[in-house]
């Protein structure tokens, strides 16, 4: 027995937006867009989600890491953790800085209503 | 023979989501120009890549030997121009092309190791990696076939750690599996790489450490002849907002056009299988978990990206691996709302169908590869086997393999799968290196047997030897350093051949249908793992090579192996389809890692001198 069902099709058209606009719009300076590289590339293994809700083996990145003080994650970027390897010997100062700055635009999730 | 069950699916929804700037209303021009180097010498081979400004194609050429370019028409319209060479800083220019269309540039050679380093392609830093001793040899092939499954070789190579540092890397990958998700403290560890961390560890530190590398640099001649007359057209696909980077960008901060910036990270990347339909436009399953889409399709004027979604589980789109087209233009591909079933894309309508496998048969499954066969009928791995389709009865027939699915040595997954033009069945069954045929006049199963690499094995000691003679967890994505994990495949559809790309021993299978004798066919380089393979019409073999940025052909008849280059670093290509038509060859790349659609054109020699006399 066959029972083939043909499944509808909508056709919703959101606003066409063309890329290179949507990535200059996003409110960093030159520096946040480099350090927003580089922590895709050396930091999203550990500190972003592969998929939606998944666990991370290191913590989310927002604002407030390293307790919102830039030489507490230069500390740990530069010397490591003892799960984390230092990035001493790949990235550069100006590099550090830029994944800083990027970091603390990011900002930290609303806090979880109380019970 | 088997009934077909279609499940009513809630909702299929195609979604504008992204778009490029209209092309110029103004007559196309032919951008062109000459590369030089700094002391002056013209430069063969030099990747030149245009984009217009808003858009989200960029068009590539290569230079011929005399240091010039030739784009083909383009839209009048400001563009970004760079070219790129390795060994040479990349070079840029803002061109209008309503205003001239020549640009000359002149690339710097790169005085500094670690930017020379970074925008290598992963084939040329996995052969710099040493293997003069023994240890390192043995070492390396642990890195090449245990630390590929989940990223192409260039990622974890651009980064310098010392041995302490390189140890906790491998403490969290050796518990991560093919998901990417860290499954929290005390998960099982991949025993072969525990087994080899130590070494592992201390070896990539020398190779990539704080101190002088052990790694030997050889130049690669560029590109010349067929493979410097190519244009490749790349588009931007955006990135899973719920994955990676892409829940604070929509495009990839490194969408590999720049090599400069090294290889970049895969997370939130969408595309895997690809194809072009007969409307010209290109289209792309996602089996990265998303809510958005479960195709993809770009429109290849415009670069508009939208989504063709079959609803799944938790409020997610349904997942995407395998992608073929039929006669007809129909796309057929695995779809998983809850249940791994087969998907029909009617591009003509936009209308999607889902069948579903029987519940006494398996569903379609392991890393699902599609394909037509010569009587029309369709082709999809099973997780135990292999299922053919036929589009008329809409009916489904299984073949199982021989090998237990699970079993004492581990386990047995279909990866790839094929049909030949008499309409037997395919498939690889990667971890166990045996190639499965599906007889259909007998409706019996049999199978080939690909030789080991005992090379390979010859490099163990005996203690290393017993130690993966008793190991019992063989997978499709960890395997014994002896085998050649035949990996997905195609078909000769005027010969009777059947093409196998053997990721591990960097060969090629080549197989008789009717005999079913095999042969290997070296890669002339054995940093070439091969993915997907596919034939065209000439018997030329295609393939594309998931730890290399480059894909080739090679000319059974002439044994003559052809390198095209991609244009992005970064590429980590899991299929490869062609479009053949009016004389015309394109070749069809899903750009995985960096989240892009790549196809290439093939262009004469004829339509290179008609450019050039058309250049101003």
């Amino acid at each position: 027995m066959k029972r083939s069902v043909a499944l509808a099709l909508f056709l919703l058209t959101a606003g066409v937006q063309a890329a290179s606009a949507q990535q200059a719009g996003d409110n960093l300076n030159e520096t946040q867009r480099h350090g927003r590289q580089l922590f895709a590339q050396s930091c999203g293994i550990c500190h972003l989600p592969p998929e939606r809700g998944a666990r991370t083996y290191g913590p989310a990145l927002n604002k407030n890491a390293g307790g919102g003080d830039d030489d507490v994650m230069r500390q740990y970027i530069t010397e490591g953790t003892p799960r984390m390897p230092s990035f001493k010997a790949y990235l550069k100062s100006a590099d550090i800085d830029a994944i800083i700055s990027y970091v603390r635009t990011v900002p930290a999730p609303a806090a979880a209503p109380a019970p | 023979m088997t009934n077909v069950r279609s499940i009513l699916l809630a909702s299929v929804a195609t979604m504008v989501i992204a778009g490029a700037a209209t092309p110029g209303l103004a007559a196309d021009q032919i951008l062109n120009g000459a590369i030089a180097s700094s002391s002056g010498e013209k430069l063969g081979g030099v990747v030149v890549s245009a984009k217009q400004e808003g858009s989200t194609i960029t068009t590539s050429v290569y230079t011929d030997e005399s240091g010039n370019y030739y784009f083909p028409p383009l839209p009048a319209g400001k563009y970004q121009l760079w070219s790129q060479a390795l060994g040479f800083e990349t070079a840029k220019a803002n061109v209008d092309l309503a205003a001239a269309s020549h640009a000359d540039m002149t690339l710097k050679p790169i005085s500094d190791q670690e930017a020379m380093v970074h925008q290598l392609p992963s084939e040329l830093l996995v052969a710099a990696l040493p293997e003069d001793t023994p240890d390192d040899a043995r070492i390396k092939k642990v890195f090449t076939n245990q630390c590929t499954g989940c990223h192409t070789p260039g990622y974890p190579l651009q980064f310098k750690f010392d041995e302490a540092g390189w140890n906790k890397i491998i403490n969290l990958m050796k518990v991560i599996p093919g998901t990417g998700i860290y499954p929290g403290p005390n998960a099982k560890a991949n025993a072969i790489i525990d087994y080899n961390q130590k070494q592992l560890a201390a070896y990539l530190a020398r190779a990539r450490g704080p101190g002088e590398t052990s790694m030997k640099f050889k130049p690669r001649p560029r590109p010349t002849g067929d493979a410097a007359r190519v244009v490749w057209q790349t588009y931007e696909v955006p990135l899973n907002p719920d994955a990676g980077i892409g829940i604070r960008t929509k495009y990839n901060p490194n969408d590999g056009s720049d090599w400069s910036l090294g290889t970049t990270s895969k997370l939130g990347e969408l595309p895997h299988d690809g194809g072009m339909g007969l409307d010209g436009n290109v289209y792309f399953t996602s089996n990265n978990p998303n809510t958005l889409l479960t195709i993809g399709k770009v429109d290849a004027k415009t670069g508009e990206v939208s989504y063709f979604k079959v609803d799944g589980p938790n409020g997610r789109a349904a997942t995407a691996h395998g992608l073929t087209r039929d006669g007809e233009g129909n796309f057929w591909f695995d779809v998983n709302p809850g249940r791994r079933g087969l998907g029909k894309l009617d591009p003509k309508t936009g209308k999607m169908t889902v069948y579903q496998t029987p519940n006494t048969m398996s569903p379609l499954g392991g890393a699902v590869t599609m394909d037509v066969d010569g009587k029309g009928k369709i082709w999809a791995s099973a997780p135990d086997g292999v299922l053919r389709f036929d589009p008329v009865t809409e009916t489904f027939t299984d073949f199982k393999s021989l090998i237990p699915f699970k079993n004492a040595k581990g386990t047995n997954s279909t990866y790839g799968a094929a049909g030949d033009r008499d309409g037997n069945g395919w498939w690889a069954q990667m971890a166990f290196d045996t190639i499965g045929k599906a007889d259909t006049t007998t409706g019996k199963t049999s199978e080939v047997s690909l030789p080991l690499l005992k090379s390979e094995m010859d490099k163990l000691t005996p203690e290393q030897k017993t130690f993966y003679d008793n190991f019992n967890d063989v997978t499709n994505g960890n395997p014994l350093p002896w085998s050649e994990g035949p990996r997905r495949m195609g078909t000769d559809k005027n010969a009777d051949v059947l093409w196998v790309g053997n990721s591990w021993g960097a060969s090629l299978a080549r197989i008789d249908t009717k005999t079913m004798a095999a042969t290997i066919v070296p890669f002339p380089e054995k940093t070439m793992q091969a993915y997907h393979i596919t034939v065209d019409q000439n018997h030329n073999v295609w393939g594309n090579l998931w730890t290399s940025d480059q894909i080739v052909r090679f000319d059974p008849a002439t044994n003559k192996w052809t390198m095209f280059d991609l244009p992005v670093r970064g590429t980590e290509i899991r299929h490869i389809s062609l479009m053949e038509r009016d004389g015309k060859t394109q070749v069809i790349v899903p750009i995985y890692r960096a989240s892009q659609m790549g196809v290439m054109t093939l262009r004469s020699e004829a339509e290179l001198a008609s450019l050039k006399a058309q250049a101003k």
